[in-house]
């Protein structure tokens, strides 16, 4: 088990950032973290890497429990902060020679120039990191977080700003990281990309909404999605408003999409029918189960403090 | 125009809100700001004396009522503090030679012991009372020396003779400044002028270098590798000795051309107080570093260490002049223990076992702050 996590939470004073959280990274997992801002999916990743002490509960990593093995656990790491943390006044090749000598690297100048060519970096080599483009500058992130081969890559947000191309480069390189040996724990804001992870954790508030793979969120958080078209699509978003309960309603081109609950799906149909939209029921999303989960998880929130 | 100005007048207004609100939430800053100034205000009116009366003195040679005559004389001057008398000729300027007192009074002895001085005395100033003043401390001991001097004439003027006493024969001995014949002022500000420098470029340097870190967003990298508090500190600030070694060869090479300031003592000796010094600062900073968030802080608590430390260590000021509580601030402080170093070997020549009395303070507070830096960076990493 490559990170072995029981109840740990955090807080700064009174302020609790992540309610008591339990989960388990096994080897060839990609666990993904998702949930919208202000979820604690960074403060997770900074405990993992054992930058940031737990408040409560224990967590192990590659079998040590931090934060007393942290140094040597941090020698199996990779971590990929949200910010370019690399010294944009040192050129590609210095930010990764400086990486290869502090993991300690047997051949630290085979390894630069491994990593350079995997990363297609060449053509940067002699460039100051500052310099580069935010997907090159993400490249080179990614190219440091795994120069010394780590068994756990720690990804905080790592294609936040890139474009569909430069997204897709970074989790191809995340797919063909991950094997049986190795582990990928990423956050992310885009649900799209979090398909693409084995198992999830979706967090809002520093609170666990849900668990398990992205289609097992998607069939627990219950919930239907429809596609309505209408010729006065305002009319009709005004009458739903009224009449029905949904967790979204989004506005695509030429037609609406809501996401509502099990329950409600038989009086949307008939305000549809009623207004003379045509509505036809899709599948639901990972964004779908994030409205549910959310709307569920606000709702909670203001029953308690009622 | 009315218009452009108005508009103008409004943008200007906005970013004065911004920026005092900034202050004023950056509380750090905003302390610094009010306390140093305050710190210093007092330390000027308290600590600052130009007018230093605690100079030592040892009194040696002439019969015991010329030496009542001369430490009662000596007293009513009221600038010595510590009087050591009954020392035989010849022992005066030796306590002056070995650090004890800062000035010496050799009185005569009927010219049977003077033999056994340096052999510079001539013939006719045997008879002659003679005053040996430290060099390197001119400041602290000219102040002095001159109120002595004025008490002698007063009581010459009083007794009405001349040729008789042998305090007036004071006058034909004169007084002879070792290590800085001619008194220099650049010879005693150059030495210690090495260290203030280092200090504070050693200060700044160590105070920025994790808080640059942060605010470049390299820290959350720095944070999650395999790098222990020491990898760190050593790591950080070893380059920098380099620079502080380059700075004192440049001031010293600079004071040796310009200056003809002498180098009597181990220039080895004296760079490896520098570097110590340097370190010393750095380490200091480093430990700062850990404690502030941003480069303006970091700056503000360096300026808030060496303006004290340059004004009292003795550097600026004569270290005899001020209270005992600032003395015994002073002596807390690297600087002041590089200011007597750095002036014991260049113009005294002090060998090592002398250089070893003011190393090993500036060790020490290294030491400490290493000490207190380790446990700061490592509670910063968390």
């Amino acid at each position: 088990m490559f990170v072995q996590a029981k109840n740990i939470c955090k807080s700064y004073g009174e302020k609790l950032v992540l309610r008591p959280l339990t989960f388990d990274v096994h080897g060839g997992e990609i666990l993904g973290l998702i949930g919208a801002n202000g979820g604690g999916k960074t403060t997770v990743l900074r405990m993992i890497a054992g930058a940031v002490h737990a408040s409560g509960g224990a967590i192990r990593v590659h079998g040590r429990e931090l934060p007393v093995g942290a140094r040597e656990i941090r020698a199996n790491i990779g971590y990929m902060a949200q910010n370019l943390a690399l010294y944009d006044d040192l050129t590609v090749m210095e930010n990764l020679k400086f990486r290869a000598s502090i993991y300690e690297l047997p051949e630290p100048k085979r390894a630069v120039e491994q990593i350079v060519e995997e990363f297609e970096l060449s053509k940067y080599a002699a460039v100051r990191a500052g310099k580069l483009s935010g997907g090159w500058g993400r490249m080179l992130q990614l190219a440091a977080a795994v120069i010394h081969k780590p068994g756990l890559l720690l990804l905080d947000e790592p294609t936040s700003g890139l474009d569909a191309a430069a997204r897709h480069q970074v989790w191809r390189y995340i797919e063909k990281f991950v094997s049986s040996d190795t582990a990928v724990v990423v956050s992310t804001h885009d649900l799209n990309e979090a398909m693409r992870c084995t198992n999830t954790l979706f967090l809002a508030q520093g609170s666990l909404l849900a668990k398990g793979t992205p289609k097992d969120i998607i069939r627990e958080a219950g919930c239907a999605a429809f596609i309505v078209e209408n010729d006065n699509l305002a009319s009709f978003s005004g009458t739903v408003t009224k009449k029905n309960s949904f967790y979204s309603m989004t506005r695509e081109n030429d037609v609406v999409r809501l996401v509502v609950s099990m329950d409600t799906a038989k009086g949307l149909r008939e305000t549809a029918e009623l207004s003379g939209a045509s509505i036809r029921e899709v599948s639901a999303t990972l964004t779908d189960a994030s409205a549910k989960l959310l709307y569920r998880a606000v709702y909670d929130t203001a029953k308690s403090i009622i | 125009m009315f218009s452009f100005f108005k508009h103008s007048y409004r943008r200007m207004r906005a970013i004065a809100l911004v920026e005092t609100l900034r202050l004023l939430r950056d509380r750090t800053s905003f302390s610094l700001v009010v306390v140093v100034p305050a710190f210093q205000v007092i330390l000027f009116g308290y600590a600052v004396n130009l007018d230093p009366k605690q100079v030592s003195v040892a009194v040696a040679g002439g019969g015991p009522s010329a030496q009542v005559r001369a430490v009662e004389l000596i007293e009513t001057t009221g600038y010595f503090r510590e009087i050591i008398d009954g020392l035989v000729p010849g022992e005066a300027r030796k306590a002056l030679e070995n650090g004890r007192v800062m000035v010496a009074v050799e009185l005569p002895d009927d010219g049977t012991l003077f033999d056994e001085l340096d052999g510079v005395a001539e013939e006719n100033d045997q008879l002659a009372t003679r005053l040996y003043a430290d060099g390197t401390e001119v400041s602290s001991v000219a102040p002095a020396l001159a109120a002595l001097e004025n008490a002698l004439w007063k009581k010459l003027a009083r007794q009405g003779e001349t040729d008789e006493s042998l305090l007036a024969r004071y006058e034909a001995g004169g007084t002879t400044w070792l290590y800085n014949p001619d008194k220099l002022t650049a010879w005693t500000i150059l030495p210690a002028l090495m260290g203030v420098i280092v200090m504070i470029s050693m200060l700044m340097l160590g105070a920025l270098t994790l808080v640059k870190e942060r605010e470049q967003g390299s820290w959350e990298a720095l944070v999650v590798m395999p790098i222990s508090a020491l990898d760190a500190l050593v790591g950080k600030l070893g380059p920098y000795l380099v620079v502080a070694a380059i700075q004192v060869l440049l001031v010293l090479a600079v004071s040796v051309a310009l200056f003809q300031l002498p180098t009597f003592g181990s220039l080895f000796l004296f760079g490896f107080g520098g570097l110590l010094l340097s370190a010393a600062h750095l380490v200091l900073g480093f430990a700062l570093s850990t404690i502030v968030s941003s480069q303006l802080q970091a700056l503000q608590a360096a300026v808030a260490f060496y303006l004290p430390s340059m004004l009292l260590s003795g550097f600026m000021f004569p270290f005899t002049g001020m209270p005992a509580w600032a003395q015994t601030i002073g002596n807390f402080l690297p600087l002041t223990h590089f200011v007597r170093l750095s002036r014991d070997i260049l113009l005294k020549g002090a060998g090592i076992s002398e250089a070893f009395a003011h190393i090993w303070p500036i060790a020490l507070f290294m030491g400490i702050t290493i000490l207190v830096a380790l446990p700061l960076y490592r509670r910063r990493l968390a």
